[in-house]
């Protein structure tokens, strides 16, 4: 007769041995790492996902339903939107929420626009969409992408940013959008809900 | 991801050391972990192996799309650098999992069946890594690591019940398979 009775036993007495033990990391780990990166740096390759303010001539516009996010920079003042902003805590920052409906496949268009009571310079715009979501464009670089980030300028006065999305499947999903310069962060966090049903467009 | 680690990701993509190790800083231990099953319990290799496998991660972080978990990606490149290191050092033959595991404490005292013995390890071992890919991973994540099934689902990024679901036909195809080979473990 075998040592061990049943197919059950062995691998309860094998895996039990199997296991492995728990060890401490190497306390210079992390540092080592680092200087082996730094070193490795020179290897790295940025893949062109980059854009400069040439990137919304790529960018299709949806025929069926625009929604539009306002916010105003500096003063605290001109937050419309289908909901009430938040105010921010400083003059600086600024989030606006809010939420909207659209169909499955169909794209959506969405405007971020910004009234800036100055030009400033050195913006870092960044537009993040929840899987689930994709851009729409002829430009394959913006399509394969889930977030977008670039850096601009905010004029004095009225700067719209166009962008168009759709959803491939129903549910609820998030699109973050955020500008940030020397003194200021301004973010958007833009609730969509997408149906299979017929609902009603409009405008913010 | 949050919104605070999708920027760190697009800070990383451009090649941002800082952003990359706050990104994974977090796996360090888990993986470290996973490194010692592959050495045989040798930390200095372990740190090695799991050091060159980051390396590999940050440089090819831009390719990253989104479209699995930032830690399930992590967990492919590592698993497969860990895996090509096993194959180029040989290390199926000569180290592995069976050796770094705890030695029984006094064999005289315990019974027959909670013994297992270097050759019984090894054979169990061997046909574990004879098994689908899928099923293989999941055992030695779940049996072999500790690792809970909620560890597991983000590592994998598959839902708690497909982990379940997966671990239990793993644990059938194992049974299958040591059924099949009793005579090695006689």
């Amino acid at each position: 007769m075998g040592r061990f009775k049943t197919p059950e036993k062995v691998i309860e007495n094998g895996l039990r041995s199997l296991k492995i033990p728990q060890k401490e990391l190497p306390s210079d780990f992390a540092l080592s790492l680092h200087h082996k990166l730094e070193e490795a740096k020179k290897d790295f390759v940025v893949e062109k996902n980059y854009f400069g303010a040439s990137l919304f001539k790529h960018l299709a516009f949806g025929l069926s339903f625009t929604v539009i996010f306002v916010l105003g920079l500096w003063t605290g003042m001109h937050y419309t939107s289908t909901k009430p902003a938040i105010l921010p805590e400083t003059a600086n920052e600024s989030l606006v929420t809010t939420d909207t409906q659209v169909k499955t496949g169909e794209p959506v268009t969405i405007k971020l626009v910004y009234n800036s009571p100055k030009d400033i310079e050195n913006v870092s715009f960044a537009i993040m969409l929840q899987d689930g979501l994709s851009f729409v464009s002829d430009d394959e670089s913006v399509t394969s992408v889930r977030v977008l980030k670039w850096e601009g300028r905010l004029q004095k006065g009225k700067n719209e940013i166009p962008f168009v999305v759709q959803a491939a499947d129903t549910g609820a999903f998030r699109i973050n959008a955020i500008a940030e310069y020397a003194g200021g962060k301004h973010m958007h966090d833009i609730k969509l809900s997408v149906k299979s049903e017929e609902k009603e467009g409009g405008h913010v | 991801m949050d919104f605070n680690e999708k920027l760190l990701l697009e800070k990383a993509r451009k090649g941002d050391i800082d952003a990359f190790e706050k990104l994974v800083k977090n796996h360090y231990q888990r993986l470290f972990h996973f490194a010692l099953g592959i050495t045989g319990g040798n930390d200095a290799t372990a740190s090695d192996i799991l050091q060159e496998a980051l390396i590999k991660a940050y440089l090819n972080i831009a390719r990253f799309e989104g479209k699995s978990s930032f830690t399930s990606w992590l967990w492919r490149i590592l698993k497969n650098e860990f895996f090509n290191y096993m194959r180029n050092n040989d290390l199926s033959e000569t180290t592995s999992f069976e050796d770094i595991s705890e030695p029984a404490a006094d064999v005289l005292s315990m019974p027959d069946e909670s013994f297992f013995d270097h050759e019984l390890k090894r054979n169990l071992m061997n046909l574990i890594d004879r098994m689908p890919e899928i099923h293989r991973e999941i055992i030695i994540m779940a049996e072999l690591m500790g690792m809970s099934l909620n560890e597991i689902s983000l590592y994998l990024d598959i839902p708690e019940g497909s982990v379940k679901s997966r671990l239990s036909r793993a644990r059938e195809k194992l049974t299958e398979l040591v059924n099949k080979n009793m005579e090695l473990f006689a």
